[in-house]
This record gives C-alpha cells, sequence and structure tokens, in this order.
C-alpha cells in the first residue's frame, strides 16, 4: 500500500501531471476578476487607515440655505467665530443633493445646512409642536472631519441659536430632535503600527486563502476528475489496490501542491510575525490546506470532467473568499468565531502573526479542520466504492443508442412536431422541458416590467429631488421603511406610484420602456425563433386581404370603438348605480401637454401588455398544451402581474382575468391582435384619463371629466382604491361582453350550415 | 475460471442492458462474445472485470466472487477496453513504472520484465515519447503490455483489434494465441468476424442484451446451416434482434 501510495503522489504531484491541463477560461477570469476586486477594496481600506493618502485640504465654508431671520440675528448678536466662512443661499428644494453637492464645490464648502423655507413663520408664529427638520449634508470627500463637524453643529445649532430661539422667545426646543445628521462618519486610528497590522490581518491571511484555494482547485480536479475525463482513471481502478489508497495517493499531491505557494508565503510571513506565534501560524495554515485539499478531491470524485468540478467547487472558493471580506470588515470579532473554521482561521493568522492570538481558539480550529478533512476523505472514499462516480459506465455506442431511442419515443408525443393548435399560425421548433417552459412564460412579462419601471423612476426621482415636492416624496419613501404589515407597505407603494404618475418624466420614459419592451419581443421572434410576425399576432395587412378580414387600420379602429363601449358600460353602470358622479369637465389648459403624454404611454402600454400575454404566450403555450390551457394560463399570469397593485382583492383577481380571457377569445377570433391592442389602450386612458377613475390600482391626473365616489357608495361595486377593475359593475359587463361573444361567434356556422342547405 | 451465471444489469430506470447471460470459460481456453455495437458486450466484460456490479447474477472468477473480493481479483485479471486510456501526456517508460508499483511488481524484476515485453511489441523505440505522440497500434499495444504488466491468470479484451492495421491485429492475435498456449483463460469480445474465427474455441453471440447462441464457429455454421460463419451471425442476429 505505502509503493502505491507513493506512486499516486508522485504522479499527482509530479511534473509529468502538473496544471497546465485545462483550468477552464471561465473559471479562472471570475477568479482573478474577484481577487482584484478584494485586493482594491482591501487597498482602499489601506490607505484609508494607514492615512498615506496626504488629506485633501479642510474647506473652511459652511452654506446655509433658507437662512431665517432669528438665525441671522444670533449670528451676528453673538459674534460667531464662522461668520465670516458663512455663505446664504436660497433654495425651495429640501433634498436636492445634486444642487447642493455642487455647491459645495463651488464654494469651498464642507457642509450644508438647509433650513425649510419658512422656519421663522413656523417656529416664531406659532408654537409648534415640534421644530421643523433642520438638514445637515456633509462633503464626502472629508468624512473624516465629521467629528468636528457635529461639535460644530452642537455649538452652533443644540447649544447655540435653538437655545437662543427657546429662551428669547420662549419657544420650547426638543434637543435631541435636532439637528437630523445624515451622514455617520467613520474616525481615523492613530495607532503607530497600523499598516503592519493591516498586513497581518487583512492582507497575509487572505493571500494563504487565495493561493491554497486556487492551487487546490487546478491540482484538485485535476487529480480524480481529470483522470475520469482522460479516461485514465479505469486503468488505475483496475489495479488492485484499495481505494482509499487511491483517494490518499490522489489527496497527498493535491495537499503537497497546496502547501508549495504558502511555502513561498511564509517567506514575508515569518519577518512581518512575532516569533511565538509561528507554532499556531503553522498549525493554522496546514489545517487550512488540509481541509482545502479534501474538499477538493471530495468534488473530484463527485464530478466526470475537470470543468465541471470545478464549476461545483467555484462557489465554495467565492463563499469563502466572502467570509475573508467579511473578516476583514469586522476588526472586533465575535469570539465565537475564532473556534469557526475559515474564521477562525482568518483572524488566527492574524493574530498569531501579531502575536495577539490565544492557544486554545487556535488549536480547537485547526483540530475541527482536521475533523472535517477526514471525513471529506472517508467520503470520497464511499463515493468511488459506487460506480455511478468512477467509470464511465456504459461504452459510447451503448449511450447514444439508448439516448436515441429515448429521444424518438419522445418525440412520438413531442410537441414539437406535433403542436396541440396552431394559433396565429405558430409552430414550435425547439424542445424545452415543461418546467422551464412555463416558468420562463410567465416570468419574461415580469422581468420585463420589473426591469424598465424602476429605469423609468430614475429621471422622475431626479425631477422630484429638484422640485419643491422633493418634501413629500422623501417623506413617503422613508415612511415605507417604516410601516409593518405586507398590506400596509403595498398601500403606501401604491401612494408613492401615484405620485410617480403625475410626474411627466415618469410616463415619458414608461412610453419610451414600452416601445422598447415591444422591439424586444420583435426581436426574439424575428431574430431568435426566426418566425414572422403573424406568429406575435401581427399578420400583414396583404396576408389579412388575402383571408378576407379587416386591415390592421381598420382593426385597430373598431378596437378603439369597441373598447370605448365596454368601459363607457362601465363608467355608465357606476353612474346608473350611483356610485359614482360626474363633477363635469375638469381638463385645464396646463394639464394639456400632460394628456398627450399619457396617449403616448398608453398607445404602447396596451400594445406591450397584449403582445406579451395574448401574442406571445398564447400561440406558444398552446401549440404545447392546447388553447383551454393556454387562454387560463395567460389570462391568470395578467392577472397575478397586477396583484402589487393598491387594493388588489379577489375580484379583482378574477374581473382581471375576465378581461384577459374576453381579450384572448378576440384576438383567437381575429386570428390577429390589432384590435385587443387597441381595446385594451383605450380602456386603461377611458378609466384614468376621460372618466377620472383609477386604473388597476393606479391614480392619474389630467383627466376630461372628474368624478367622484358616492359616500353611498360600495367598494365591491366600485372596487375601491383598485379602480373599477375591482367591483362587480366590470364582472357584469365582462360576462355581459362574453354573452354577446359567444352569440355571435355561434352565429357564424349555423349560417354556413344553413347556406349549404340551400345550396 | 470465469463462470458468469444468469447476470443482469440495469443503468438507473433504464431497460436491462445485459439480461441473464450465463456462461463459463475453461483454463487455456479462448471465450469469443460477439454482437453488434450496443448489444451490452462492454458493460458484461466490465462486470466481469469488477468495474461494474451486476443487479443481479453471480461472477466468479478463480472460484472468488467478483462482489465480494473484488481487490483479489483485480490481481489475477488483465482488462483492457477501448474505455481505458493512457495518460496522454506520459511515456510507455512512466505508465510501465507507476503501473509496476500499483501491482506492487518486485522493483529487480521490473526493468527485465519491461524490456522483455516492449521488445516483444517493438514498443522499445518509443519507449521515451508520449502516448500522445504515438499511432492507434502502439497505443493499443502498450494498453496490452500495461493490462498483462502483472502476468494474470484471465484475460479480459475488450475488442483488442480495434482500429489497427492487419500487421498490428495479427500481431495482437498471435499472443493471445500464444497466452492460451501458456495455459491462460482469455474473454475476448469482438465484431469482427475474422478474429472470433480464427481465434476463439467457443464464441457466444450476444444480441439485445442475451446470448442467443453458443458454440464454436464451425458449430454455429452448421447448426444455422450456413455457408459460413458470417452468414450464421446474419441469421441468429435476425432472428433474436427485437424489431429486427
Amino acid at each position: 500500500m505505502r509503493r502505491a501510495i507513493i506512486a499516486l503522489v508522485r504522479k499527482t504531484f509530479g511534473k509529468n501531471h502538473s496544471m497546465r491541463a485545462q483550468a477552464s477560461v471561465s473559471t479562472l477570469m471570475t477568479c482573478v476578476g474577484f481577487v482584484m476586486v478584494v485586493i482594491c477594496f482591501m487597498t482602499s481600506l489601506l490607505v484609508y487607515h494607514s492615512g498615506s493618502e496626504p488629506m485633501p485640504d479642510y474647506a473652511d465654508h459652511l452654506i446655509i440655505v433658507n437662512m431665517p431671520d432669528s438665525m441671522d440675528e444670533y449670528l451676528t448678536s453673538q459674534n460667531f467665530y464662522l461668520n465670516s466662512q458663512i455663505k446664504k443661499k436660497e433654495w425651495e428644494a429640501y433634498y436636492d443633493i445634486f444642487t447642493f453637492t455642487s455647491w459645495m464645490e463651488e464654494e469651498d464648502a464642507f457642509m450644508v445646512m438647509v433650513f425649510p423655507e419658512d422656519f421663522d413663520e413656523l417656529v416664531l408664529e406659532q408654537v409648534p409642536e415640534e421644530i421643523p427638520e433642520i438638514l445637515t449634508y456633509c462633503s464626502p470627500d472629508y468624512l473624516e472631519y465629521v467629528e468636528a463637524q457635529e461639535e460644530l453643529i452642537d455649538e452652533m445649532l443644540t447649544d447655540g441659536y435653538l437655545p437662543y430661539i427657546q429662551s428669547s422667545l420662549e419657544i420650547p426646543v426638543k434637543r435631541e430632535e435636532v439637528p437630523e445628521q445624515m451622514i455617520s462618519g467613520m474616525y481615523t486610528q492613530s495607532e503607530h503600527n497600523v499598516v503592519r497590522d493591516r498586513v497581518s490581518r487583512m492582507v497575509m491571511p487572505l493571500l494563504f486563502f487565495v493561493c491554497i484555494m486556487y492551487v487546490c482547485m487546478l491540482s484538485g480536479m485535476n487529480a480524480i476528475a481529470g483522470e475520469k475525463e482522460r479516461g485514465t482513471f479505469a486503468a488505475i481502478l483496475m489495479t488492485p489496490i484499495s481505494r482509499m489508497t487511491i483517494v490518499l495517493g490522489n489527496y497527498i499531491g493535491v495537499l503537497l501542491h497546496a502547501l508549495i505557494p504558502c511555502a513561498v508565503l511564509l517567506v514575508p510571513t515569518i519577518f512581518l510575525s512575532k516569533w511565538y506565534g509561528l507554532p499556531g501560524l503553522l498549525l493554522l495554515i496546514l489545517s487550512l490546506a488540509a481541509f482545502m485539499a479534501a474538499i477538493t478531491i471530495l468534488i473530484s470524485c463527485l464530478n466526470q470532467s475537470i470543468s465541471s468540478a470545478q464549476t461545483t467547487f467555484l462557489p465554495i472558493f467565492l463563499i469563502v473568499l466572502v467570509a475573508c471580506v467579511t473578516c476583514m470588515q469586522s476588526t472586533t470579532p465575535n469570539p465565537v468565531n475564532n473556534y469557526i473554521p475559515i474564521y477562525g482561521h482568518f483572524y488566527g493568522i492574524g493574530d498569531c502573526m501579531m502575536g495577539t492570538a490565544r492557544v486554545l481558539p487556535v488549536i480547537i480550529t485547526s483540530m475541527v479542520t482536521f475533523l472535517l478533512a477526514g471525513v471529506c476523505i472517508l467520503v470520497s472514499r464511499r463515493l468511488l466504492e459506487t460506480e455511478a462516480f468512477t467509470v464511465a459506465v456504459e461504452t459510447k455506442s451503448e449511450r447514444e443508442l439508448r439516448r436515441a431511442a429515448k429521444i424518438a419515443k419522445k418525440q412520438e408525443k413531442d410537441y414539437v412536431s406535433i403542436s396541440r393548435a396552431n394559433v396565429f399560425g405558430y409552430h414550435a421548433k425547439k424542445r424545452r422541458s415543461l418546467i422551464k417552459f412555463l416558468v420562463g412564460h410567465a416570468v419574461l412579462p415580469l422581468a420585463l416590467l420589473s426591469l424598465f419601471q424602476p429605469i423609468a423612476m430614475i429621471p422622475a426621482i431626479v425631477s422630484f429631488m429638484k422640485s419643491p415636492e422633493s418634501m413629500s416624496f422623501i417623506r413617503m419613501f422613508r415612511d415605507i421603511s417604516g410601516v409593518e404589515g405586507v398590506s400596509e407597505v403595498m398601500n403606501r407603494s401604491a401612494d408613492l406610484f401615484a405620485q410617480f404618475m403625475q410626474n411627466k418624466w415618469f410616463i415619458f420614459f414608461m412610453g419610451l420602456g414600452y416601445w422598447v419592451i415591444i422591439g424586444l419581443y420583435v426581436l426574439l421572434v424575428r431574430l431568435r425563433e426566426k418566425n414572422p410576425l403573424s406568429t406575435l399576432g401581427f399578420p400583414s395587412a396583404k396576408s389579412l386581404k388575402k383571408d378576407g378580414k379587416m386591415t390592421p387600420w381598420r382593426s385597430y379602429v373598431s378596437g378603439l370603438g369597441l373598447g370605448l363601449l365596454l368601459i363607457g358600460s362601465v363608467y355608465g353602470l357606476l353612474l346608473a348605480t350611483g356610485q359614482v358622479t360626474c363633477e363635469g369637465f375638469a381638463l385645464r389648459t396646463e394639464h394639456l401637454p400632460m394628456f398627450l403624454l399619457y396617449i403616448l404611454m398608453w398607445l404602447p402600454q396596451g400594445a406591450t401588455e397584449e403582445i406579451m400575454m395574448r401574442g406571445y404566450m398564447i400561440p406558444r403555450v398552446a401549440s404545447r398544451l392546447g388553447v383551454p390551457f393556454a387562454v387560463f394560463f395567460s389570462s391568470m399570469c395578467f392577472s397575478l402581474m397586477h396583484a402589487g397593485n393598491a387594493g388588489y382583492s379577489w375580484l379583482a383577481l378574477i374581473n382581471l382575468a375576465l378581461i384577459a380571457a374576453l381579450f384572448a377569445c378576440i384576438a383567437l377570433r381575429n386570428g390577429n391582435i390589432y384590435m385587443v391592442c387597441a381595446m385594451h389602450t383605450v380602456w386603461n386612458f377611458c378609466q384614468g384619463n376621460v372618466f377620472g377613475l383609477e386604473v388597476s390600482g393606479n391614480a392619474g391626473n389630467a383627466s376630461v371629466l372628474r368624478s367622484t365616489t358616492n359616500a353611498s357608495a360600495r367598494d365591491i361595486m366600485t372596487g375601491g382604491g383598485f379602480g373599477p377593475e375591482g367591483g362587480l359593475c366590470v364582472t357584469i359587463v365582462i360576462v355581459v361582453a362574453f354573452a354577446v361573444l359567444l352569440l355571435t361567434h355561434k352565429r357564424q356556422p349555423k349560417t354556413e350550415t344553413v347556406q349549404a342547405e340551400a345550396i | 475460471m470465469i463462470t458468469v451465471n444468469n447476470v443482469t444489469k440495469r443503468y438507473n430506470k433504464s431497460d436491462l442492458v445485459v439480461k441473464g447471460v450465463s456462461f463459463s470459460v475453461d483454463k487455456g481456453q479462448i471465450f469469443g462474445l460477439l454482437g453488434p455495437n450496443g448489444a451490452g458486450k462492454t458493460t458484461l466484460m466490465q462486470m466481469i472485470a469488477t468495474l461494474l456490479k451486476p443487479t443481479s447474477g453471480l461472477v466468479t472468477i478463480c472460484g472468488l466472487d467478483s462482489q465480494g473480493s473484488a481487490q483479489e481479483i483485480r490481481r489475477k485479471i488483465g482488462f483492457l477496453t477501448t474505455e481505458i486510456k493512457l495518460d496522454p501526456l506520459s511515456t510507455p517508460n512512466q505508465l510501465y513504472h507507476f503501473f509496476s508499483e500499483l501491482y506492487d511488481i518486485p522493483k529487480e524484476e521490473v526493468e527485465a520484465r519491461k524490456m522483455a515485453q516492449f521488445q516483444r511489441f517493438g514498443i522499445h523505440p518509443f519507449a521515451d515519447k508520449k502516448i500522445v505522440e504515438l499511432s492507434t497500434g502502439m497505443k493499443q499495444k502498450i494498453s496490452i503490455v500495461i493490462s498483462l504488466i502483472h502476468n494474470p491468470d484471465v484475460i479480459i479484451f475488450d475488442e483488442p483489434t480495434n482500429g489497427l492495421d492487419i500487421l498490428t491485429s495479427r500481431q495482437v492475435m498471435d499472443y493471445l494465441l500464444e497466452l492460451k498456449e501458456q495455459g491462460k483463460s482469455v474473454l475476448l469480445s469482438t465484431h469482427i468476424f475474422s478474429v472470433a474465427e480464427q481465434l476463439c474455441d467457443e464464441i457466444a453471440i450476444l444480441v439485445d442484451g442475451r446470448i442467443v447462441d453458443q458454440g464454436s464457429a464451425v458449430a454455429l455454421t452448421e447448426k444455422t446451416q450456413s455457408k459460413n460463419f458470417e452468414e450464421a451471425f446474419f441469421k441468429l442476429y435476425t432472428e433474436y434482434h427485437v424489431g429486427g
């Protein structure tokens, strides 16, 4: 056995089996990228803490925005030492950090203090329950001086100005509520050996970890998984040596490899370390290398090729590195962490180098790690006794034959060869697993919308920051984090969304986003699927004419009419039942640009949702699972897509699904989605911007009519906060529409049979 | 020497690949397994060579149970299959030394044995070249030498002449006959009729994982009333192949 182990060690460690074998490029790139990020992070920390970078000059101005007269008086009377450095500014937006930052740069200021515009009126004329907020912004360049700035604020506001207005004007001031500090800073350390400390506690442990893991990965994956990939492993399995010998031989080879960089790293480490920390350091490094080598051998046994083994190891590599970064961040670890492998190693190596290590944690960490390594080795041996992890169990020809038979069997019932329904002329070309297929279809619309909506919010947020409404906007943001309960958070978010819906930039970029989504779907169908656009529900005018159907434009216009009829009926029903009252014409000239923007937004919005849920989803799902399921599936997806909106209820779920099903039936009957695109657009547009109702929980303004809900109105009829789509009126209208659709649908074959009989 | 008793094999949940196969190979006999690709020859041989475990049935070699005494059996058999490859970056010399250590061959004997075998197959001029640089025939010859490094009593060769030119395959066949004369048992799988016809004392025809007939080439030809062995094989194959 000894001879065999030595032979295997020599083979794993020897130069004819070196690491030149295929380290997969992606693995290598990921590791290098990650290590570089960590090094950058570490360097910045090191530079920051060591103070080797010269500090920026102390900016010496203070900007006070909307300075109240009372404060001016106070400062003049007190002859405050900063008086000459104070710059006064006026600005109505309270949270406009963009403007404030640029001022700080222009004026060479280190801080901006913002008072509400009407501070004096609020405080002097009426005695408020609490002092209005005074905000302070610190320049990020001078974070080192935050302590000094806090002192300044204490001196100027808390101990000066605020007691002044309190005593001279007899206004109570709650000390703890002002000022609100926006940025909390870090304090500089003034240790002599800060660089040595950082190198010992951060750089060296990380280098040990990275080197050991990387070498183990290359060598370990090459050892057994590499042998399996090259087909040479079976020859070793056929020799009369035990599986344990094979595992041990390879393990020791990998371990020796891992110890090479450790030996190199030990040279600078010894110079940096306290001598009495060295035994602990060696024990920790050895146990770490032993553990990593055992893990790589285990993974190597589990996999059949180098790249798959490396892919399996990659998450472990990254998790350990993340753990290292966590260790780097907390200089005062939880004592328990010293006993846990990886954490214990990281802190232990640093402590041993600095000579502050304790014996017990080092020994316990090392022993636990050795124990874990032993477990890994035993599991590896067990794996090698099962045939699934040892040889390529079938010959290629046998495997190919079996696969071919399996595929042939599958194809007999396959939707690619025999599609269950042919909607919009779509025919599947590729086969995907059922779960992937359905999840993909359900998630795609949601993913696209959740990508483009937040993007459209960015310009809106920026514009809010620069406007006087920033106060209420920021408050809303802040309030959301304070509330408890999902429904409350959703309601608050809806309020916030309503703010967005009144922002022209949001509406503009949303509209733009919808056009992009439409473009993406067109590209998806044309370039990826290589199908004509008719499979998306957009057949050409020519083909429609040929089939004797309405042209796209006529379809679209009649869709507008039909949509108006539908939503008009809902509004009529709401009026007739006395749920809402129309208060007359409400559109004012200043609302016109917004009104036009809404039209430009609803146009692609309706089309986008129809393309996603009807044009794209239905033909594809139907070809595999049949039309009824496709309609059901797309309707449920459509309905659940709105589940995050305010006031969403069971009735809203049913109504939205019914509306979706109605649109689906119309689209299927027409063989295209031109008409439903128009219906969807006009439905949403009329609700929000003609009748002044809420659209699926989203309120808008710039409406032609103003409608108010009566006090006697019932939520079950009006839909409450969700808008009419959450109420029974829509249910009634959609059910009637279904009935009409059914009746008109039945008439056609009847007339045909009558004609046939006549002939 | 080799007894295979009602052995079956199933991979995962798939259909049976080997369906109740039984045969035995005596000392000094060359036993051939003949069948088309995918008939289950390699699986059957890997089970006999202890690399795979039979789903049911029993394999004994030199009286040892293949499951209970796998390690001892491996000492007694030499196994060669196209699935087992040689490390492409090693040289024949390195491989020979490496495997001689795994087989625990006395150090003083290694060099002499190696020279004899390398010369027998004409490997010695290439002894220090990397495997990757060598021809298919040379690689196969090195595989044979390595698999017989420990002078086993039972030899299991899976398609040993596959992909070889006439000269090399002749050399291999001669060597197998020589081994037979030395009293070793040889189990051979092939889909080449001439090899089976010339070498084997007994041939089992394997179709769809089942032995459909067994006997010497002459006996099988007569039994199926065919002109030659090739025709006999086709007759048996068309008779028993499912869907054929």
